[in-house]
């Protein structure tokens, strides 16, 4: 059994259809890319399965259907990083990744009292896996951008969900702390969870993911192993681009060159 | 550590709202002296330090900390939800509409069937104000349209509370309106204590029982609900929790402005800036600037005691200016 | 608005007094027209003028639960007091109140034929009958004003020492009371009553606070304005269980005119209408602030 199972997912939205019959599966210790070009329907996607969207269709998280399944226990079975990076207050990166454990907190009242021991080891972990343990004390405001972004997703690994959701994790980092980022995910999949990860650089979905979905206008074009999904053709088809593709070390890259026609509005 | 911090931040909070209540005991009219303060409180001393004492000076202690207790915990926990540190109920029009409706209740009667109505018609509107406040922020309205909307709902409130006082059976003087407009507890006496006490307690229990959600919305709204947080019902304690204590208080004191804007701002820091954490420390800290301010109407040599609002205003309108300059910076 | 002589009271503070001399007119189709703009001017023109001079009069004095004159100014257009119904009206003179809005009258007015008289806000009986005297001679009544004068002092004059010598508190809903240099206290002494809140050093109109009122109880209390609170007096003064308790007990009487907030001639009725009511309480009140002064 799949990890999760998306079949005939559709969203609309304001009367508008987001998404149409999408399907698709992620397995365990899977890392799964989800790539297309811009309104076609990625974030609409990652926000239907987090249930953030009403959609129709069907999302089954290792057989049970998520929509039915109570928000305090979804909460532990999958964790969401957002696109933007909203954290309003300038809070600790200690206790930005502290609230990954939220779904395991006790009722309100304890709501005063500190993270738990089991907590404490999953933050402490969290933040040794993203190299951000070292700046635990800082202010969520003060740091740079990879820092950040390093921040948030220590965040969601602290949440230990068995499924990660990654809106764009790399969109906005240098290319250093993109490669740092999608090692990170990479070494996630290996113990057994699943990541559903929204990219726009295709040399890293080729590089990185196991496989990719790769949709437009929200319908799917192609499903498959990076080699093949990023084919000539369905690049041209969906992206308007020609790519420059080769392989370094057995592992596929795969550069934009130009247009291959001319823009679409 | 931050349990530490935490813990000696509401003793000192603690300490500071006792030794200013003691204080505040101690000033008025009659020339008591603190042991006779101290007799009067515990009903040892003569009929007349005990009246003195126990029905004109501790209602007015009691009723500072209802009303800073209110206006410190709902400041704190909209700023949380509406995560903008512009938030608060006096600048929000909270505040004035509650005051529109006491004004209602008082003056065309309503309160003849029953002093609740009070109370109830100020929470009602307090209600609606936050109702109308918070669709409009679903609307993706940015933190400029929601201070217009909020002054916008001042100035209307304001306005109709004048015209409600001048159309009234009963006409009431511009003293009245000064009253509501600026707020007062001067003179008051434990019913007026007994009329916003329960309704305080009930809003302030669905404030604070908000806490860790507030912190888990720092993320942003997407983020908190795939960690369990149930923004509807987030969003109907916040509401209803500020529209109940706020309420109630003003049914009392008039409308006081600017508390719930300096108090979380001033104590942010010492809770790490996370927002749930904020709601206790704010509401004492509330409840401490509202009895200093509340003293120093009563130190002040000014020919007439001032209002409460006009002093806790002269603190809280720079902070609002500096607070605003500095939002402005961090947008751009 | 209203409450007319709370602004009136704010406004007095820069009031001017506008030099008088009075011409007095021949008969009374000269007497000049007269618009008065507030509810003081009002009742002095009410009372005095003769009716064919008077243009128009305040929408205040036409609203019985301010105005004790209601039924008599209903014969006369009313105004809001603004600049245009002066404009619109014409008269030879317009009875303002002092202070900002009648200097601006005065300024805007100026050269268009229209008189701007300040009313005086008198602060002592001689005052009230003094300020009478001139503006009725202004108005070029001053023979049917010096005959309502003469009888306000007659009045007045019989009414002195009818009773005992009782502490009086006068106090409104707000806690607001009247110290020296107030109509009231002078009202006061007058009828041979102490005032509390003058004996207590308050000067002026200010509050008396909760707690004197626990130390220095007085005599018996002169309430004003106490009927027109309501059912929920809006100010938590005249709802406090301290006060409503000392109200059972000590004496009180209340001010039984409405427009008692402007020192005018009328104070003679209040006076009367006080001095009987304290006469016929069913009690009379005991003298025991006398004890400790």
């Amino acid at each position: 059994m799949s990890l999760l199972q998306v079949s005939g997912l559709d969203v609309v939205l304001g009367g508008k259809p987001l998404v149409r019959g999408l399907s698709f599966a992620i397995g365990e210790g899977e890392l799964l890319g989800l790539i297309g070009p811009n309104g076609a329907g990625k974030s609409t996607v990652v926000k239907a399965i987090a249930q953030l969207l009403d959609h129709g269709g069907e999302i089954r998280f290792r057989g049970r259907p998520l929509s039915a399944m109570p928000a305090r226990e979804r909460a532990s079975c999958l964790a969401y990083l957002s696109q933007e990076d909203p954290v309003q207050w300038p809070i600790s990166v200690r206790d930005l990744v502290g609230l990954g454990r939220h779904p395991y907190r006790g009722s309100w009242w304890r709501g005063a009292g500190g993270p738990r021991k089991g907590d404490l080891e999953a933050i402490e972990s969290a933040m040794r896996l993203t190299d951000v343990w070292r700046l635990r004390e800082r202010r969520v405001t003060q740091l740079s951008g990879g820092e950040r972004a390093r921040a948030r997703l220590a965040r969601v690994l602290a949440v230990e969900a068995p499924l990660i959701l990654a809106d764009e994790p790399v969109a906005a980092l240098d290319p250093r702390h993109q490669l740092q980022v999608m090692r990170l995910l990479r070494s996630a999949c290996q113990s057994g969870r699943g990541v559903l990860v929204v990219l726009h650089d295709l040399t890293l979905a080729s590089r990185f993911c196991d496989r990719l979905v790769m949709m437009d206008r929200g319908e799917l074009i192609a499903t498959g192993t990076p080699s093949e999904v990023l084919t000539a053709e369905n690049l041209a088809r969906t992206y308007g681009v020609r790519a420059v593709m080769g392989e370094h070390d057995g592992q596929g890259y795969v550069v934009p060159w130009e247009t291959s026609e001319p823009m679409r509005s | 550590m931050p349990q530490f911090r935490f813990r000696s931040l509401m003793l000192v909070l603690l300490v500071t709202l006792l030794g200013l209540s003691l204080i505040s005991l101690c000033f008025g009219e009659a020339p008591l002296s603190l042991g006779e303060v101290i007799a009067g409180l515990l009903g040892t001393g003569t009929d007349e330090q005990s009246l003195i004492v126990r029905q004109i000076r501790l209602p007015r202690v009691v009723l500072a900390w209802l009303v800073g207790f209110s206006l410190g915990a709902s400041g704190a926990a909209l700023q949380g939800l509406l995560r903008n540190p512009l938030a608060e109920p006096g600048l929000l029009g909270i505040s004035a509409s509650a005051g529109l409706g006491a004004v209602v209740a008082l003056y065309f009667g309503l309160t003849a069937a029953s002093l609740w109505a009070l109370p109830g018609a100020a929470m009602t509107f307090a209600l609606l104000a936050t109702g109308v406040l918070y669709a409009l922020t679903q609307a993706g309205s940015t933190n400029l349209t929601l201070i217009l909307a909020g002054i916008a709902l001042t100035s209307l409130a304001g306005a109709l509370t004048s015209l409600a006082l001048n159309l009234a059976p009963n006409p009431g003087g511009v003293q009245d309106m000064v009253l509501w407009l600026l707020g007062s507890i001067a003179d008051r006496s434990f019913d007026d204590v007994r009329l916003c006490l329960p309704f305080v307690i009930a809003g302030l229990g669905l404030l604070l029982m908000t806490g860790p959600s507030l912190d888990v919305l720092a993320l942003g709204e997407g983020e908190a609900r795939t960690l369990g947080v149930d923004l509807g019902r987030l969003r109907g304690l916040v509401i209803l929790g500020s529209a109940l204590s706020v309420g109630a208080t003003v049914a009392v004191s008039g409308t006081i402005g600017f508390v719930g804007l300096v108090v979380p701002h001033l104590l942010r820091r010492f809770v790490d800036y996370r927002p749930g954490r904020l709601l206790l420390p704010s509401a004492l800290g509330g409840a401490v600037l509202i009895l200093a301010a509340d003293i120093a109407v009563r130190l002040l040599d000014t020919p007439r005691e001032l209002m409460l609002g006009v002093v806790t205003a002269l603190i809280g309108a720079p902070f609002f200016l500096v607070l605003v300059l500095r939002s402005r910076r961090d947008m751009l | 608005m209203k409450r007319s002589f709370i602004i009136l009271r704010v406004l007095c503070a820069f009031a001017v007094l506008i030099p008088i001399s009075a011409p007095v007119a021949a008969d009374s189709t000269d007497l000049p027209k007269v618009v008065s703009t507030n509810l003081c001017a009002d009742l002095l023109l009410l009372r005095i003028a003769a009716p064919e001079q008077i243009l128009s009069v305040s929408t205040q004095a036409q609203d019985p639960r301010v105005s004790s004159v209601a039924e008599a100014a209903l014969a006369y257009p009313p105004n809001r007091g603004g600049v245009e119904d002066l404009l619109y009206l014409k008269p030879d003179m317009a009875l303002v109140y002092t202070g900002w809005t009648g200097r601006r009258h005065a300024e805007l007015l100026a050269g268009r034929g229209t008189e701007i008289v300040a009313m005086p806000y008198p602060t002592t009986w001689t005052d009230t009958l003094k300020a009478t005297r001139e503006m009725a001679a202004r108005i070029g009544c001053a023979e049917a004003g010096e005959a309502r004068i003469l009888d306000a002092e007659a009045r007045m004059r019989v009414l002195r020492e009818r009773i005992q010598p009782y502490r009086v508190l006068y106090l409104r809903p707000s806690g607001g009371t009247a110290g020296s240099g107030t109509y009231v206290d002078d009202l006061l002494r007058l009828l041979g009553l102490r005032n509390v809140a003058a004996e207590a050093g308050f000067a002026g109109w200010g509050r008396f606070p909760l707690e004197r009122l626990v130390t220095a109880p007085p005599d018996l209390f002169l309430l004003g304005y106490f009927d027109r609170s309501g059912p929920g007096a809006a100010s938590a003064y005249g709802r406090h269980p301290l006060l409503r308790r000392m109200l059972e007990r000590i004496p009180s009487v209340s001010v039984p005119v409405k427009d008692w907030g402007c020192g005018g001639l009328e104070l003679v009725d209040a006076a009367e209408r006080i001095v009987a009511q304290i006469e016929s309480l069913p009690v009379q009140p005991s003298l025991i602030g006398q004890a400790h002064p």
